[in-house]
């Protein structure tokens, strides 16, 4: 019955309304953190940016790239997070509504 | 094969746009692709939507010019993209419809919201198409051989054709393949650039040969100044921002030369280049006419490559990480250039373009454009940026649009984080195709916008093509988007919503149409008058209005119980005129107007780190007020 278990799947996906949130403001918080670190260094110790750190490349470079590898991170993790929840409230709904 | 690769791009999108236009006959078919794009398609698109002329022809030239300073930009526009998944994403798609207005006014149903919603898309999206229209215009002009203003006109016909046929079914899969395109392009770019490794003497594979500067020494003897090579003679000397430049003559004609050094009276001379225009619009470059042969030749070199210099200090195939390790290397030099206007003791005026030395740790860290190390108001304004890259990109009306393409919340997560993961990649190459071009002798002076694509044709006339066809195609798709996000606030949120027209879906769709052939047509008039603008700069222009005007009211609507109508007005009005004012007083501006940038009454050029707190403590002042009233009418 794929139109029932797509109804369950919506229900699941509204009741994860507040997990989400808390989730999405956590790691946003985490990013703007690691972001906000990252300026800092630029404006109070400007020259700490030019110790090489990895495979020859300096702390601009590493921190720079990584800042954008870590967002791709993030957003994975928020990701499975939100579908795990989702299918197991999906999951409880369908249960209720079979019994 | 330009052309011929071009017209092909420019066949496909039109053609694709009139096989879409069935599914625009509904409002939500028009502004909102009906809802049924798959997220993995709408992902892409989004990336074909924000890799916009700035991104691929602005960061890749700012790289080739100003090193890691370019690279800042690519780190803030991908950051900002954590604000629209975490907060901004799912809950705009449950509460709008068609645009951003519908979410923020969800709750309120107030005719100010609607209003100013309104005007804020249409001023960011206006002043995001200028910089699309002067980066097609500069696209077209070495790929057609055509004027500049035609090729703004030639991208504003198409892409009114585009939107007023299809809507945004078909902006959707322009962008996705334009999305795709670019990113598979442009890694393939980077490939060949890391396959080539590094030189001191790069000569696009042997079809240009490379330009050693010239050198010469001048020397006081008896009170006259003496050239080492007799067939010059020394005229005089003109100092600028702290260089130093000499005039000879050869034959009658004037050069112009920068002095690089000063040992025992001896002054050695290094070549630059220089252009002249007269009064009767004749130029002359580097003292001959100018001609299709005599133009300002392409430069961006390495000068010593880790202590090497020569034969010897080529490198051969690099991997990514030596590649990066021997450019932050103190002991490679990276030969830069810079311009400067001069009057000579003639009274007439001069362009002189010259080098200078910079070694590889300077390069490869931020502040040869943004003063980090400077002072307190030149640090606010680097601080300023990168609050406005991380908090713009959730506030474009044509990105915030894209969340009602798909048909539920988890396909807008799951399309935004593909849209991460596409643009996160293409930011890193951006850094790799930079100092491609920094590197490779192909950065043209006169405009750093076209690095990436002179850096393709460094390798094969093919490469410089195809990346070309897709820049321009790249300039279509966001033009699309950004006239697709006008039309659905003139049509739907000003004309059917404030204006209460009640309009039925087709004379809804009929509007939509009508306001994007008028936006078009204003963009195009505003692409040709804004000519030879900095492309980055209005785009910067675009984010810090946007993050002003509108991110406040989303992120309060969302998250703050008191938020109020008139809270969410006041800070939408506060945010674009703070954002708007600012930027017309900061010293970039003034240097504009040809006044001295010193006077300027703001020190700084980026608005954000002032407006965007100011919209905020607007909203929340406004709305606990208006609270209060409510609560004594009560």
């Amino acid at each position: 019955m794929p139109h029932k278990q797509n109804q369950s799947e919506d229900v699941g996906e509204d009741l994860a309304l507040g997990f989400r949130t808390r989730i999405g403001v956590r790691l946003f918080l985490v990013y703007a953190l690691v972001y906000g670190i990252f300026v800092g260094i630029n404006l109070v110790s400007p020259l700490l940016m030019e110790t090489i750190v990895l495979f020859g490349m300096n702390l601009a470079e590493t921190y720079g790239i990584g800042l954008i590898l870590f967002a791709v991170l993030l957003a994975l993790i928020y990701n499975h997070m939100c579908a795990k929840k989702e299918f197991a409230l999906s999951q409880a709904v369908s249960i209720k509504e079979d019994a | 094969m330009a052309i011929t690769i071009f017209l092909f791009f420019v066949l496909i999108v039109i053609g694709l746009s009139f096989y879409l236009s069935s599914r625009a006959k509904s409002a939500s078919g028009y502004f909102a692709a009906g809802g049924k794009i798959h997220w993995a398609v709408n992902g892409i698109a989004f990336a074909g939507d924000y890799l916009s002329a700035a991104s691929f022809l602005g960061i890749c030239g700012m790289i080739a010019t100003a090193g890691y300073d370019g690279f800042l930009y690519s780190i803030g526009y991908l950051s900002g993209w954590i604000v629209a998944l975490f907060i901004v994403a799912e809950p705009m798609k449950k509460l709008g419809k068609y645009t951003f207005t519908d979410a923020l006014d969800a709750k309120f149903d107030s005719r100010g919201i609607k209003l100013m919603a309104a005007i804020s898309t249409l001023i960011v999206s206006i002043f995001y198409l200028i910089p699309q229209m002067v980066g097609a215009g500069v696209l077209v002009q070495p790929l057609l051989g055509i004027p500049q203003s035609w090729g703004v006109i030639i991208v504003g016909a198409i892409v009114i054709t585009i939107v007023a046929t299809a809507g945004m079914a078909s902006t959707t899969y322009v962008q996705f393949i334009k999305g795709a395109l670019l990113v598979v392009f442009s890694l393939i770019l980077v490939v060949a650039v890391l396959m080539n490794g590094l030189s001191t003497t790069p000569d696009q594979h042997g079809t240009v040969p490379f330009h050693d500067l010239a050198t010469l020494t001048i020397d006081q003897k008896d009170g006259q100044w003496l050239v080492s090579d007799n067939a010059y003679s020394y005229q005089e000397s003109i100092e600028d921002h702290g260089v130093t430049f000499s005039r000879l003559t050869m034959d009658g004609v004037d050069s112009w030369w920068e002095q690089v050094s000063s040992e025992n009276g001896e002054i050695q001379l290094e070549e630059t280049q220089w252009e002249v225009v007269e009064q009767d619009g004749t130029k002359w470059v580097n003292g001959a006419p100018a001609s299709v042969d005599n133009q300002i030749f392409q430069v961006g070199n390495l000068e010593v490559i880790d202590g090497k210099e020569g034969a010897q200090a080529a490198t051969g195939a690099l991997n990514p990480f030596r590649f990066l390790a021997l450019l932050n290397d103190p002991d490679t030099q990276v030969r830069r250039w810079s311009s400067v206007n001069l009057t000579d003791g003639n009274g007439k005026a001069v362009k002189v373009y010259y080098s200078f030395l910079t070694p590889g740790n300077k390069v490869l860290r931020p502040g040869l454009k943004f003063k980090v190390e400077g002072t307190f108001a030149q640090k606010l304004d680097f601080a300023s940026l990168m609050l406005a890259l991380f908090c713009g990109t959730a506030a474009l009306p044509h990105i915030l649009i894209r969340y009602y393409t798909v048909p539920n919340r988890a396909a807008v997560r799951k399309s935004t984080i593909v849209a991460i993961a596409v643009i996160g990649l293409f930011y890193i190459l951006t850094l790799f195709m930079g100092l491609g071009a920094m590197t490779s002798a192909v950065i043209n002076p006169l405009d750093n916008n076209m690095s990436a694509p002179l850096l393709a044709r460094s390798f094969s006339e093919f490469l410089f093509a195809v990346i070309s066809a897709i820049a321009f195609a790249t300039v279509l798709g966001t033009v699309s988007g950004l006239i697709i996000a006008a039309s659905g606030a003139v049509a739907h949120d000003l004309m059917d919503r404030f204006g209460q027209m009640k309009m039925t879906e087709e004379t809804k769709v009929r509007s939509g149409k009508i306001a994007a052939v008028v936006v078009g047509v204003i963009a195009i008039m505003l692409g040709i008058l804004f000519q030879g603008m900095n492309v980055s700069f209005l785009v910067g222009l675009a984010f810090a209005v946007a993050a002003s005007a509108n991110l406040p009211a989303i992120i309060m609507v969302l998250f703050w119980k008191k938020t109020t109508a008139r809270g969410v007005t006041a800070s939408i009005i506060v945010g674009i005129l703070a954002a708007v004012g600012l930027i017309l007083l900061s010293p970039e501006m003034f240097t504009r107007y040809g006044l001295d940038p010193a006077t300027a009454p703001i020190p700084i050029n980026n608005p954000g780190i002032i407006s965007i707190p100011l919209s905020f403590i607007t909203l929340v002042t406004v709305s606990l007020l208006s609270k209060k009233v409510q609560a004594k009418q009560a």
